[in-house]
């Protein structure tokens, strides 16, 4: 009885333990996150991706869309896949061949993440895997905006995060551009004087028809085109006037021939949508060292629009609603009116260096009484904060805007103001180096002379040579703040020296407010160009004193006129 | 068997010694650092000290939450979206985000959590003051009344906050003191969380009192001008003009409020030093709690002045000697952008750090009567409206370039935008800018959505102008997402369709 007990006991605790064991399973697991990569979001969620799924099937990138890494991917609900299939006239996503389901899939797809964020007016950051641009926007229909891509598609939810990468999905199927520039500007009739104007320089054949072409600087170009409209209003009706008010040569495909020029000066290099063109002030053409000003006025687009030797000149509109238009090589942009390249003559620039937007905003020290200049005095300026002079940030000796008014017996500056530059190699509280970019300048050959006020710390220190540069070359001559203009010369000789006085006030004996010449600027364009003050030696000094940089063509008489404190210039 | 006994016998005591010398504390519920509900609520200070921690509620977090304090959430939301500031070097991205026009429901600014924790001690005192009635013989019923009033109307303003910001927003009216309270909450539309507001307001009006008979007081806690003013404001987001102009002829009528005249010392007495004749309600920041904006504006700012502020609003030009008593070394400083209003302590002296304890001014005397004057003219009393915006104008000394000198009382359109641009000017950077300018551009149907499209059109850079002007042609783009931690918390909100 006992034994039996005892048995029956076992078996239970046998059971018991049997029933222990086998619960403990254990849940290893293999993953690092439960997040879903792109392909298998897209698989998970077949009431909208189905159809697009197939596609990428098709195209055998499954696996790479589920594999680690940083991709942006487009995708096209089902609705959208179905009418794709319908308009190119198949039943579905299966008729469909490899190569068309790659090319599908490349063009909404793109290495990198990016979120909506970094969405603009133009074109996004980065190219498509298919090897285009696309254009994002937003649009507002029936009072609801949303962001479009490539002017079709909405994208109906932006921004899902998934463990590599981003989706947005789209209510229709991306479609890749298909003509060239030269196509585009072909088909359309109004521009049909352009457009033979393209044929008969050549353009359209050697450039602008090329996909993929092997030199990269020009594989992407952005076109100007003028409407007949433009052309009309400028009393230009047909290609005939065209070639008969430009065609010097009468050979338009010649390189020196002014309508191959013209027509090189309505492109540029690169893709850019007017989103690029407004946010840079200038953009090259492929008219040798000429190029297109650009600004955004209000809403509108204006190229060419620029002061220009104290006259406006008014630009020319660049349509919105027609330009922004992709091509496979590039984007084309519709101007209102007739614009082609200017020939300038050289004309004088005297730049106030001080007379910059952002001081002249602080109306409380522009040209008002601020601090004598000592070391250091002025007003002092943030790194960065002045969108034309460039400094090297240091922590000391900042750089700064003085006023001295206008009845110093030392002071004699144009304006009553200068900027102070403290300077110096080895003294890490001073800037080693400044840029400033400069008003436009008109292709030439330019004296270039520095106007200081001469100021010697001490005169223990060393002679405090700068380096001046003129877009990267430097200038024949060493220039020094410290050095006074020798005594005792008349104007042609400290002319010949490369000394002038500058002021209309200063006595003739005054060796301090003075213009060094430091040499010859070849402006090879007709832009904004950056002159360079680098320090070459020394701890070099804090007082350094800029008033103003002339550009005096060659040709021009180089000591007048001179310039008082009050702004007066004194011919 | 005795032994077995004494054993026995032994370890019953040892046991009962060991759970009678450990049970008291060991097991004891109550926290012993703090004090619960059910020991609280049994005096009238203690009604009085729940009220005030609703109003310490608005100058900060509590210890241990790091969020930013309501008035910086107010700035922000009043004066990202509009055409004041321009981003400095301090700027974070969120930050520049909301002034690009780039919200997204992960961006922090968008974050209601410090309100709806204001909201919820409001809902307590509400709740739970007239349980002191029956504990505490002392406390009369017009004292609670009042109390009660203070909470309702300050919840009301924080309501009106997130109505104007959120649009429909979930509407919580109880507290929540346990964890079995928790509610996923649905949105209410903005037009019920309006009329919960306008109710809220008419309710407690007749309990607030007039004044604390303290200065101080009068102007860091609710009276009943405080809620007229409120009033004024609710009503003017609502288009009942006859209503607005009742509620600011309370104010007017009462003779306890007036305009500094414009002086040397204007700022400091308005401004730096706070709680002047001019002012009806502000948050009271002092020494032992300082405001946000020294590290906002000055130690690394993130903004300062924009463009617009030097050459439209304020139009100074420089060219003489005129000043607009409101700009250079009040609004901002002229030389250099930075936001003075809240780091000045005069015209031309910055606080130290440790002084940086200028108010949040949430309603001060000229906003009642530009408020009226709002009101006045949408309801054809051009000429009224007029002579107060002239009035604003002198004592200021506003500069011609910015007067609208052909101007008719019969010009309804051009009064209004007139004084929208007043506005700027004497509220500059008091976190309200943006709500007036939506104010003005959703009135009459949206019949000024211009003002949106062309504000941002100037303010946002070149290359996403379009997409901003754009995305603001969409309503639902001028209020704010709901912040995505809310959304995955609470299953019951719908994100504002834009943001989807």
């Amino acid at each position: 009885m006992k034994n039996r007990f005892c048995l029956i006991g076992a078996l239970i605790m046998s059971v018991c333990i049997l029933y222990l064991a086998s619960c403990k399973k254990t849940q290893l697991v293999t993953t690092t996150t439960a997040d879903v990569n792109i392909y298998s979001y897209l698989v998970k969620d077949p009431d909208r991706f189905s159809e697009y799924v197939k596609i990428i099937d098709k195209a055998g990138y499954s696996e790479f869309l589920d594999a680690y890494g940083a991709y942006t991917a487009f995708a096209p609900d089902n609705n959208a896949v179905k009418s794709y299939l319908q308009e190119i006239g198949k039943p579905d996503a299966d008729a469909i061949t490899v190569d068309e389901a790659k090319s599908i899939v490349k063009l909404h797809l793109i290495q990198d993440t990016i979120n909506t964020t970094a969405f603009k007016d133009g074109k996004l950051p980065q190219i498509t895997m298919y090897g285009q641009y696309l254009l994002t926007g937003v649009i507002n229909k029936d009072g609801v905006s949303s962001y479009i891509v490539n002017r079709i598609a909405i994208v109906t939810q932006p921004n899902i995060r998934l463990s590599n990468g981003l989706i947005h999905a789209l209510d229709h199927v991306l479609k890749p551009a298909t003509k060239t520039v030269a196509q585009l500007i072909k088909e359309k009739p109004e521009f049909s004087i352009f457009a033979q104007a393209l044929d008969a320089t050549g353009f359209s054949d050697s450039l602008l028809n090329v996909v993929n072409n092997p030199d990269t600087t020009k594989r992407f170009l952005t076109v100007l085109t003028e409407t007949n409209k433009a052309l009309q209003d400028s009393g230009i009706t047909s290609y005939t006037d065209l070639k008969n008010k430009y065609s010097q040569t009468g050979n338009p495909r010649n390189r020196e021939d002014s309508l191959y020029l013209y027509v090189a000066y309505h492109i540029l290099p690169d893709a850019k949508y007017l989103a690029d063109i407004v946010t840079s002030p200038s953009h090259q053409t492929l008219a040798p060292l000429e190029v297109v000003t650009s600004k955004l006025d209000g809403e509108t687009v204006l190229i060419n629009d620029l002061v220009f030797n104290g006259n406006h000149e008014q630009g020319v509109v660049i349509d919105r609603s027609t330009s922004d238009v992709t091509a496979t090589n590039g984007v084309l942009h519709v101007a209102l009116a007739h614009f082609a390249i200017k020939n300038r003559v050289p004309v004088r620039v005297d730049w106030d260096v001080a007379d910059v937007p952002e001081i002249r905003k602080l109306t409380a020290v522009f040209r008002k009484s601020t601090p004598a200049p000592g070391t250091p005095g002025g007003f002092t300026l943030t790194t960065g904060s002045i969108a034309d002079i460039k400094w090297e940030p240091t922590a000391g000796q900042p750089m700064a805007y003085a006023y001295t008014g206008l009845t110093s017996t030392v002071y004699y500056q144009w304006w009553g103001d200068f900027v102070i530059m403290p300077m110096g190699l080895t003294n890490n509280a001073r800037a080693k180096w400044y840029e400033f970019t400069t008003p436009l300048l008109v292709r030439g050959k330019y004296k270039v002379w520095i106007c200081y006020k001469y100021f010697r710390q001490s005169s223990n220190n060393p002679a405090f040579p700068l380096r001046v540069l003129f877009d990267g070359e430097p200038f024949s001559r060493l220039f020094r703040f410290e050095e006074q203009m020798p005594a005792g010369l008349s104007d042609g000789e400290g002319e010949a020296l490369g000394w002038k006085r500058y002021t209309a006030e200063a006595p003739v004996t005054n060796r301090d407010n003075v213009a060094r010449l430091v040499g010859v600027a070849d402006v090879k364009s007709t832009d904004r160009h950056v002159i360079r003050f680098e320090a070459l030696t020394g701890g070099g000094q804090s007082g350094n004193y800029l008033d103003m940089i002339q550009f005096i063509p060659v040709n021009d008489n180089q000591l007048r006129p001179v310039f008082a404190r009050d702004g007066r210039i004194v011919q | 068997m005795k032994l077995q006994k004494n054993i026995l016998l032994g370890f019953v005591w040892f046991c009962c010694a060991i759970c009678f010398s450990s049970c008291k504390k060991y097991l004891e519920l109550k926290p012993t650092d703090g004090i619960i509900r059910q020991n609280f609520w049994k005096t009238k200070e203690q009604v009085q000290a729940a009220v005030f921690g609703c109003y310490a509620s608005l100058l900060g977090a509590p210890a241990g939450i790091s969020d930013r304090p309501l008035s910086e959430y107010f700035f922000l939301w009043g004066e990202l979206r509009a055409d004041m500031l321009s981003p400095s070097f301090g700027i974070t991205a969120p930050e520049l985000d909301f002034m690009n026009v780039n919200i997204l429901p992960t961006n922090n600014i968008t974050n209601w959590r410090s309100v709806y924790r204001t909201i919820n001690y409001c809902n307590t005192v509400i709740d739970y003051a007239p349980e002191v009635l029956s504990n505490d013989k002392t406390f009369t019923d017009e004292a609670l009344a009042a109390y009660v009033a203070e909470a309702t109307t300050l919840r009301a303003l924080m309501y009106f906050y997130l109505v104007r910001t959120f649009r429909d927003v979930p509407l919580k009216l109880t507290s929540t003191s346990s964890d079995d309270q928790l509610e996923q909450l649905a949105k209410s539309t903005a037009a019920e969380v309006l009329d919960q507001i306008v109710t809220d307001l008419n309710d407690s009006e007749a309990a607030l009192p007039l004044t604390y008979n303290d200065q101080a007081a009068d102007k860091g806690r609710i009276t009943r001008y405080t809620l007229n003013a409120l009033q004024a404001d609710v009503y003017l987001w609502m288009e009942k003009y006859p209503e607005a102009i009742t509620a600011c002829d309370k104010i007017i009528n009462s003779g306890k409020f007036g305009l500094i005249p414009g002086s040397s010392t204007w700022f400091n007495t308005v401004f730096a030093n706070g709680n002047s004749y001019e002012s009806i309600f502000e948050f009271q920041f002092d020494r032992q709690k300082l405001n946000s904006f020294y590290t906002l504006f000055r130690t690394n700012p993130h903004f300062t002045a924009s463009n617009i502020v030097y050459e439209d609003v304020f139009a100074a030009d420089g060219q003489n000697d005129l000043k607009d008593l409101r700009f250079d070394g009040a609004a901002a400083r002229a030389n250099d952008g930075l936001i003075w209003k809240y780091i000045g302590i005069d015209n031309a002296t910055l606080r130290a750090q440790g002084e940086s304890f200028a108010h949040w001014f949430v309603y001060r005397y000229p906003d009642i009567l530009l408020m009226k004057a709002e009101a006045l003219a949408k309801t054809g009393k051009g000429q009224d409206a007029l002579d107060i915006v002239y009035r604003i104008r002198s004592r200021a000394s506003a500069l011609p370039d910015t007067d609208r000198p052909g101007i008719t009382a019969n010009d309804t359109e051009g009064i209004l935008d007139f004084i929208l641009e007043e506005r700027s000017r004497e509220f500059a950077y008091e976190g309200k800018r943006w709500f007036d300018l939506l104010r003005h551009a959703k009135r009459d149907n949206y019949k000024r959505l211009d003002l949106l499209l062309t504000m941002v059109s100037k303010t946002v850079p070149p290359d996403r102008q379009q997409s901003a002007i754009a995305k603001f042609k969409d309503k639902n783009s001028h209020y704010l997402p709901i912040y995505q931690y809310e959304i995955q918390t609470d299953k019951n909100l719908e994100q504002n369709p834009f943001y989807k």
